[in-house]
């Protein structure tokens, strides 16, 4: 490309957009045109997104440019428009060019990001039928942030309770608004009873276990350095150990989806006790049934806290017809009650849990097998079931 | 910077047994002309004649897509190099690079250019592209529409508000894409497996559980992080890197709907060792395995032991099985794929946390 001679920059940043974008495009004031009489570049709002437009071309320039057949590299040429401060060499981001009503639009593939500044250069010369290279038209503008909302916080961490297995699997941080992705090792530390970062504690996997929203980040410890006799093990011995004391703790600098940074840090302080090698025992939970006629929940006590997420999604109820109740299902207690509402009152009968064999501990034994399997324990000592069933009865209100 | 992993369909063309599914001389076939709606594309891999495979985690489906992009046949691939890949890709997408996410690379081995998935932003909302990337170091978008595509929705993937699958590598084996996955929720290992070309919406694929059994006494259910498709004597393996270091073989013929394979550990590979990527190829008339690490670098594993090695069952304090060397000049490598039968293009992190397309002769 040719270099550029700037005949004028406008700056048309922080426009008010809510304001600009309320007012029909011709009210918006753009900055007069770089060359007398010619063309103009301005960013304009097309229904909630924003484009920029070139206007003042000559209608026989347009006639010969809305039927031109060209590719993103001769569009670009004559019309790109780039984020500014970048260093040399950005390319034009991609977007589509159509005559319409006049002007010339870029309508850019992504919305221009708020805060973000842009540079449109239109090189009259490279219009159709054109043999000079004349100055070119540019404009630089930027969409004002959005206005300031509540900070994002840390809601809650799963397990909640302060005293875990030394073989802990995993946690679960609940965030009050979605959160960026992609580096979120940087931001949270396992320290010691000193304060000392307790290095290669989790397992950094590039996929980074989040929930659809953005809302909840699995974080699991790293597997290597529970199971015994694998060699991460061996080498950095175990992450948490009995007895001990820790801290998991959240940096304030790790950004929402906004770019904006936490509420503040966040902290959870535990203890550790011996390691978790059972399955849990089903058969050992307590299952109070509530009175047939009302819509009183189901409670059901397990002896051992669970993981919130499975112990939440993995029961289901089942009516004297065996089919599924619909309602809602919550977690309390530590993760040790579980509890559920029907939609529609409870019917005498003969009903049950039946519970999904994943369902794991705090340290990742599910029903069937401990996290660490003795491959020489004989395999029929195993359940192998995808679902376990407990029967209870709801009988008539007193 | 995400790191998802490529495939190594590369390699498979090498080996040959991708010649199954080719019955009819062309995989794109069957596919239809329009704008695929890929949610968030990831883990990328290459099958025969220009076909990617794209995995949508937030969709949960699995894409072919046809690139049109077959190359000049026979000819071997240019060198790629872009310096501050990152800072270009954000620029075609409108952003700076802190706000994308290059998910994943593959190369297409009938071309030599270079795919990449990514997000563009870094919510759970973020829209997704695909780039391509050729020898003259042109970053272009591979635009999802006006192109023939096939979708089929991937087997018993969670796409709920809660529960969600992480894929974290695809390949092309013999007729067959294999998935590998990993839960945010229970701690499980499976292994997807759906014949292409896709046989409709009917279809469903093959789940697979895997149990790995070397830890000493103990075996898990540990996920697998990357795979690659190797051939022993005759007979296609998958060789899978798990999540705490050992290196895995499975026969293919065993990965069957429904089935609990166990596979035979044939290497641990040593503390701290993350598998990031993996490639097969060939050296001075021997197989190699092209590993990259998190911590460990990159590192050769000589292959020609992978069919004999004998299960790793006793506890193993270090390392164990097929030996490795680490290649010292490759450093940052967070994406690895074949260019070529002599190269390899790799993604590396260089100074002030810039990100190199790069072309490396394989070691």
């Amino acid at each position: 490309m040719k270099a550029m001679t700037r005949a004028r920059t406008f700056l048309l940043s922080t426009m008010p957009a809510a304001l600009a974008f309320a007012l029909p495009p011709a009210l918006i004031s753009a900055a007069p045109s770089g060359l007398e009489g010619g063309p103009t570049v301005a960013l304009r709002p097309l229904g909630d997104k924003a484009v920029v437009h070139v206007e003042g071309l000559d209608p026989a320039d347009l006639r010969r440019l809305a039927e031109v057949d060209w590719d993103v590299r001769r569009w670009t040429a004559l019309l790109s428009v780039s984020v500014e401060g970048q260093g040399p060499g950005q390319p034009s981001a991609l977007g589509s060019y159509r005559v319409e009503a006049g002007v010339l639009r870029f309508e850019p593939r992504f919305p221009f990001v708020p805060g973000l500044r842009y540079r449109a250069v239109f090189h009259p010369g490279r219009l159709p039928g054109r043999e000079d290279d004349g100055p070119a038209v540019t404009a630089e503008f930027a969409l004002p942030r959005p206005a300031a909302v509540d900070p994002t916080v840390v809601r809650q961490i799963y397990p909640s309770r302060s005293t875990l297995p030394e073989n802990l699997l995993k946690f679960y941080l609940h965030f009050s608004a979605p959160m960026s992705q992609g580096d979120v090792y940087d931001f949270i530390h396992l320290l010691d009873a000193d304060g000392q970062e307790i290095e290669g504690a989790f397992l950094k996997l590039d996929e980074e276990l989040w929930d659809r929203e953005g809302l909840r980040l699995t974080l699991l410890v790293d597997p290597g350095r529970i199971k015994r006799d694998v060699g991460p093990r061996e080498g950095f011995g175990p992450v948490l150990e009995a007895g001990k004391a820790y801290t998991l703790a959240i940096d304030a600098r790790w950004p929402d989806a906004e770019g904006r940074p936490l509420d503040g840090p966040y902290r959870k302080a535990f203890r550790t006790t011996a390691a978790d090698v059972d399955c849990p025992d089903v058969q050992a939970w307590r299952i109070l049934p509530p009175a047939a006629g009302s819509v009183a929940p189901l409670v059901v006590e397990s002896p051992e806290p669970l993981d919130q997420a499975l112990f939440n999604r993995l029961l289901v109820v089942q009516g004297p017809d065996g089919r599924d109740l619909p309602g809602r299902a919550a977690v309390t207690d530590e993760e040790r009650r579980w509890s559920f509402t029907p939609e529609r009152p409870w019917r005498v009968g003969a009903h049950q849990l039946a519970i999904d064999a994943a369902l794991e501990d705090l340290a990742g034994n599910n029903l069937r097998r401990p996290f660490e399997l003795d491959v020489f324990e004989p395999v029929g000592r195993r359940i192998e079931a995808r679902v376990i069933h407990r029967p209870f009865e709801v009988r008539s209100g007193p | 910077m995400l790191r998802a992993i490529r495939s190594a369909a590369a390699s498979l063309a090498a080996l040959g047994i991708g010649a199954g599914a080719a019955l009819a001389g062309d995989l794109t076939d069957g596919l239809k002309a329009g704008a695929p709606e890929v949610q968030s594309a990831g883990a990328l891999a290459f099958g025969p004649d220009g076909v990617l495979f794209a995995a949508d985690q937030a969709g949960g489906a699995l894409f072919a897509l046809d690139t049109g992009d077959r190359g000049p046949s026979g000819a071997k691939p240019a060198p790629v190099a872009v310096e501050g890949i990152d800072a270009k890709v954000a620029g075609l997408l409108g952003t700076t690079p802190d706000q994308i996410l290059i998910r994943d690379m593959a190369v297409n081995p009938a071309s030599g250019k270079a795919y990449l998935s990514v997000a563009r932003g870094r919510g759970p909302d973020a829209p997704t592209a695909i780039v391509r990337v050729d020898a003259k170091g042109d970053v272009q978008e591979f635009a999802l529409k006006d192109v023939k595509f096939g979708r089929v929705e991937l087997p018993g993937l969670a796409t709920g508000r809660g529960r969600q699958d992480a894929i974290t590598d695809l390949a092309y084996v013999d007729g067959r894409v294999f998935i590998a996955g990993l839960s945010n929720e229970e701690f499980s290992s499976s292994l997807r497996a759906v014949p292409f070309p896709f046989a409709g919406t009917g279809q469903q694929g093959a789940q697979v559980e895997i149990y790995h059994g070397a830890h000493g006494r103990f075996e898990t259910t540990s996920p697998v992080r990357t795979f690659v498709p190797y051939e022993i004597k005759g007979q296609p393996y998958i060789l899978a890197a798990y999540t705490c270091t050992p290196l895995v073989k499975f026969p293919v013929a065993d990965l069957q709907p429904g089935a609990r394979v166990k596979g035979t550990t044939i290497a641990e590979l040593g503390n701290r060792n993350k598998p990031l990527d993996m490639i097969v190829y060939q050296k001075d008339g021997h197989e190699y395995f092209l590993m990259a690490n998190s911590s460990r670098g990159v590192m050769k594993i000589a292959a020609a032991g992978a069919g004999a090695q004998e299960g790793i069952i006793k506890r193993v304090s270090d390392k164990a099985g097929l030996s490795y060397e680490t290649i010292d000049e490759l450093k940052g490598v967070e994406q690895l794929d074949k260019l070529g039968a002599e190269n390899a293009l790799v993604l590396a992190r260089g100074e002030g946390g810039r990100l190199d397309l790069k072309t490396v002769a394989l070691p």
